[in-house]
């Protein structure tokens, strides 16, 4: 385990709204080192993106309340300060996540690895 | 021989001259007064009456003369009248004068009576004069009276006066006084010998005494000389005319024996024969006279013929006979009628011969009558016929057998062909008919000649001047003269061109009206009702089915108006108006179509009908005639087929419901069980790289806390998988009826108190205020694990969809009832889902907003039913859900 290295970009946004999920994403990353913010759904996390630092990632659910995933990327692609932060979609319908313009698909269930591995990717310079 | 006629005219030129001669002398004062001297007014009375004797003429003509004579005579009477009163002619003059006058006028007469009259004045004036001669002769001067010379003026006017007389009564020989005389009988040769004779004595007397006169010395005086003078005249024409007289009676009665013979013969004749004087008396008759005219030979003899003429003819056949007397021909023939001795007329044809030297007149007469009566009868005999010929209507016509031309044409042939007779006889049907047309008559005329036999032409068509094309029926028939050749050919033709068309027009009609009837019978036999109506809307025909469906009976329908009879009152006015329409523009949206429409019957009933109306004009009036049809059965069945579908649609789309719900659940069920196992799996991999990445030497307690997280997550999440399976199972049993409840004596106030604490933190979490309010002590005997899931499940609801609004649960009891109510003030259930709410798999928010199997409220409905107890809801969108839980404290269930 490595102390997280301010210095860089080091957070992510998890927009999900299965509780449950959400705490193991939380515990998982931020046990690798990341600043992990969670929202429950697509409305809570476009509140939150202004008040937090930009993340590296997120990670987003397609099935929730409120405002969904689908509707959660169309607006912050429409936002050029928010369109360049890669989203990563995290859903057990992996076709239908297909025609969303992201940077790649967990499926649920998730496999702990995977996730790590794209998260490493994006936000990039995490060395173990 | 001197004739009578010669002797008047003789007497009338003597009378004129000496009276004319005595006034010249008067004047110049010649010769002594005593002589031949007369008065003025003497001489003209003896002029006029010489010039009425030369006008004398037989009695039956010459008017003018008649009445001029008559004037005459009338002058002399006036004259004389006068002279004896006022003038100076003697007296006895003047009563001659006036005697002779008289006679003279009525001698123009026919009445029997005044002749006899003009005869006895005649004869008193000769008495008179002749008197007044004798004494002068005899100088018996002593006479009185009118005798008397003074009073009888001059001698030669005694002389002239006595000739007038004479003359006067021989003038008209067949006439009561004179016709003795005249006649040839035994009176008249006596009469005629006789009288002479006593003149002749007288005058010799006379002579004898003016001899012894002169011998004894005394002075004969002149004038008796001059009257003796005249007597021996007068005698000698009196002695003359009867010895002629006899001469001629003896003439004749030897011409008379010598045609004995001859008589004879002509008594056989049928024709009347007979011989007449030159006056026309008759001399001679034959036996047929009598037969014919039924007279005796004594009414005609002697008579004059004009007396038996009809009064017509009479001026005709005295012309006649003048013709022949004066010479002009030698014989006539003439036609006249003759009286016969009953009274009627025969018509007799005449010719006549004149014999001029006997002074006869021969004539034979044949009786006229039967033979133009014959030709009377046989010319209307024969325009009897020819007015029948006429007035047939058949055309009849007679031609001749050798050149067929026309003899004969009756009237109705005229006015079929178009000619007139005059164009018509003469010609043949050559001159009439086109070539064709005449070659095909003649042959038949030609057959019919030879073939002895009638022929009928049952239809010749004929072209006419002005009638066009016409059919004929025509009958042609030889007739034959003695010997049996053909002479002449009668044809009879019938026009029959309107009987052929009125017969085809008869044979057009009966199969109209056969096929009237038949259509009738279809009409009144047909199973759907067969309604007429005028285009007043009234009733013209019913059949029998129309009787059925719309239960009025023909009798009652006909003539009403039909509106009111099969029709609603609503539909009445639109019927009329379309009635309307349709007369005036022949625009009719429902003629002619299959429709349904609502129809009427007795008692108001209404019932569905479907019908066809067809318009037929006729005599440019409209007629609509319905086919109606009685579909209440069909509707009915329609109705039910209808609905019997409708409800296996709608149990079709509740099963499809059901289905698409089942299928939902499988997808939420399996959502849900899903959800949970991806925490879990991502927890035991966390664990597993937690304990990899530890060291052997390394503690775990700087992971501990973060492992306890994990772990208590994971318990979390299989608590809630557990949950879900429970309730699949709930649901199973409820399906399958086996929902059992373990009862037993429980405090529900408890229960809900603890479950409310639990879900208080959930609830902050949600903006929640979760508030409570319960009595303490809420006992009842109830299953307390399905109590608890109720509870749990209407307190997550609440905060589920409250909306972070407060919520309100209370507990009470009443009536022996738990009531148990939870009130959130969230997004409300709108009506139409309140009604399924509590239905499996029932879910009234949006899959995708809120998680849950659906199945919450279909369990807790289930549960509080099982407890027999209700649970209702209330609720309004946007203003939040009320649930009403009353359980009851026991339960009848076990």
């Amino acid at each position: 385990m490595k102390k997280p290295d301010t210095s860089k970009c080091r957070s992510i946004l998890v927009v999900e709204d299965e509780k449950g999920i959400q705490e193991v994403l939380k515990i998982a990353l931020e046990m690798e080192g990341y600043i992990v913010y969670t929202a429950d759904n697509g409305k809570a996390g476009m509140e939150m993106l202004p008040t937090i630092p930009t993340p590296c990632l997120i990670l987003l659910d397609l099935m929730m309340p409120v405002m969904n995933g689908w509707q959660f990327v169309d607006v912050i692609s429409k936002d050029i300060t928010l369109a360049t932060i890669p989203v990563v979609i995290v859903t057990a319908y992996g076709d239908r996540a297909k025609s969303i313009p992201s940077k790649g698909i967990l499926k649920k269930p998730i496999d702990l690895d995977s996730l790590l591995k794209i998260v490493e990717k994006w936000c990039n310079g995490i060395s173990k | 021989m001197i004739s009578n006629k010669f002797l008047i005219k003789f007497i009338g030129i003597f009378c004129i001259s000496i009276s004319t001669l005595s006034i010249l002398l008067t004047y110049i004062d010649a010769i002594h007064l005593d002589v031949l001297g007369m008065d003025l007014t003497t001489a003209l009375s003896f002029i006029l009456s010489g010039f009425t004797f030369l006008l004398l003429t037989p009695v039956e003509i010459a008017k003018k003369r008649k009445i001029f004579g008559k004037l005459c005579a009338l002058a002399v009477t006036i004259i004389s009248i006068r002279e004896m009163y006022f003038g100076q002619m003697a007296p006895g003059s003047a009563i001659c004068f006036i005697l002779i006058g008289l006679a003279l006028y009525f001698l123009q007469t026919h009445k029997s009576k005044l002749q006899w009259f003009s005869q006895m004045c005649a004869l008193i004036g000769a008495f008179i004069t002749f008197g007044g001669i004798m004494t002068e002769l005899y100088g018996i001067h002593d006479l009185t009276g009118i005798f008397t010379p003074e009073k009888i003026s001059f001698p030669r006017i005694r002389v002239l006066l006595f000739l007038l007389s004479y003359g006067i009564l021989i003038s008209r020989p067949t006439w009561k006084l004179t016709e003795v005389f005249f006649s040839p009988s035994l009176g008249g040769k006596y009469l005629r010998k006789l009288l002479p004779t006593i003149m002749g004595a007288l005058i010799v007397f006379g002579i004898v005494g003016l001899v012894g006169e002169f011998i004894g010395i005394a002075p004969v005086s002149g004038a008796v000389i001059f009257q003796l003078l005249a007597m021996l005249v007068f005698f000698y024409i009196m002695w003359k005319s009867a010895v002629d007289l006899d001469r001629i009676d003896r003439a004749h009665k030897a011409e008379l024996e010598k045609r004995l013979d001859y008589e004879k013969l002509f008594n056989l004749s049928f024709d009347m024969i007979c011989i007449a004087s030159s006056e026309g008396y008759f001399k001679y008759l034959n036996d047929a006279f009598e037969r014919i005219l039924g007279f005796s030979r004594q009414d005609l003899l002697d008579k004059s013929f004009l007396e038996f003429v009809h009064p017509e003819d009479r001026a005709k056949s005295q012309a006649e006979m003048m013709k022949l007397t004066r010479g002009k021909v030698t014989s006539t023939y003439m036609e006249n009628r003759y009286v016969c001795k009953d009274g009627s007329y025969k018509i007799l044809g005449w010719t006549s011969a004149w014999a001029e030297k006997e002074g006869i007149i021969f004539a034979v007469a044949r009786d006229l009558t039967i033979v133009k009566k014959s030709e009377e009868d046989l010319r209307s005999a024969y325009e009897f016929v020819e007015a029948i010929l006429d007035n047939v209507p058949n055309m009849i016509f007679v031609k001749d057998a050798k050149e067929l031309r026309f003899l004969r044409f009756n009237k109705a042939g005229e006015e079929l062909l178009g000619y007139t007779r005059g164009e018509l006889l003469g010609k043949n049907d050559y001159d009439f008919f086109p070539k064709e047309q005449a070659d095909f008559f003649s042959s038949k005329d030609r057959l019919v000649l030879s073939g002895k036999a009638i022929i009928e032409i049952m239809e010749e068509p004929i072209q006419t001047k002005h009638l066009g094309k016409r059919l004929l029926r025509t009958k042609k028939i030889p007739i034959y003269d003695l010997h049996g050749h053909p002479q002449y050919l009668l044809g009879i033709s019938e026009d029959i061109t309107d009987l052929k068309r009125l017969n085809e027009e008869r044979e057009r009609t009966e199969i109209i009206l056969r096929s009237a009837e038949r259509i009738n019978s279809l009409i009144q036999n047909s199973l759907d009702a067969v309604v007429g109506m005028n285009d007043e809307g009234l009733v013209i025909s019913w059949n029998s089915q129309a009787e059925k469906i719309f239960n009025w009976n023909k009798e009652e329908a006909i003539g009403r108006p039909l509106a009111d009879l099969i029709i609603p009152s609503r539909f009445r006015m639109a019927h009329k108006e379309g009635i309307k329409t349709f007369v005036r523009t022949g625009v009719g949206p429902i003629l002619n179509n299959r429709i349904e429409l609502i129809g009427l019957r007795r008692g108001e009933v209404e019932f569905p009908v479907e019908l066809a109306v067809t318009p037929i004009q006729e005599n440019l009036k409209w007629l609509f005639y319905a086919f109606v049809r009685d579909i209440s059965d069909r509707k009915n069945f329609e109705q039910q087929q209808k609905m019997l579908l409708a409800d296996e649609h709608a149990a079709r789309e509740a099963a499809e419901r059901t289905m698409n719900m089942q299928d939902d659940f499988l997808s939420i069920a399996a959502h849900e069980l899903r959800t949970p196992i991806t925490p879990i799996s991502m927890q035991l991999q966390l664990i597993e790289r937690v304990i990899k990445n530890v060291n052997e030497n390394q503690v775990l307690g700087t992971m501990k806390e973060k492992l306890l997280r994990i772990t208590n997550n994971s318990n979390k999440e299989l608590d809630r998988l557990s949950n879900l399976i429970d309730e699949l199972l709930d649901v199973s049993r409820i399906s399958a009826g086996r929902l059992l409840l373990n009862l037993e004596e429980i405090n529900l106030s408890e229960i809900v108190q603890v479950l409310v604490n639990r879900h208080q933190v959930a609830a902050h979490n949600a903006g929640i205020n979760l508030q409570l309010k319960l009595e303490p002590e809420v006992i009842g005997l109830w299953d307390s694990t399905r109590l608890e899931s109720l509870v749990e499940n209407l307190i997550t609801n609440a905060i589920k969809y409250g909306d972070g609004k407060p919520v309100e649960v209370k507990l009470e009891t009443r009536e022996k009832k738990a009531i148990l109510t939870v009130k959130d003030n969230g997004i409300g259930i709108s009506k139409a889902d309140q009604q399924r709410i509590f239905k499996k798999f029932e879910r009234a928010a949006s899959v995708k907003d809120y998680t849950g199997l659906g199945l919450g409220l279909y369990i807790s409905s289930e549960i509080v039913k099982a407890h027999g107890g209700s649970i209702k809801l209330e609720s309004e969108p946007q203003r939040g859900s009320t649930f009403l839980v009353e359980l009851p404290f026991k339960t009848n269930l076990s």
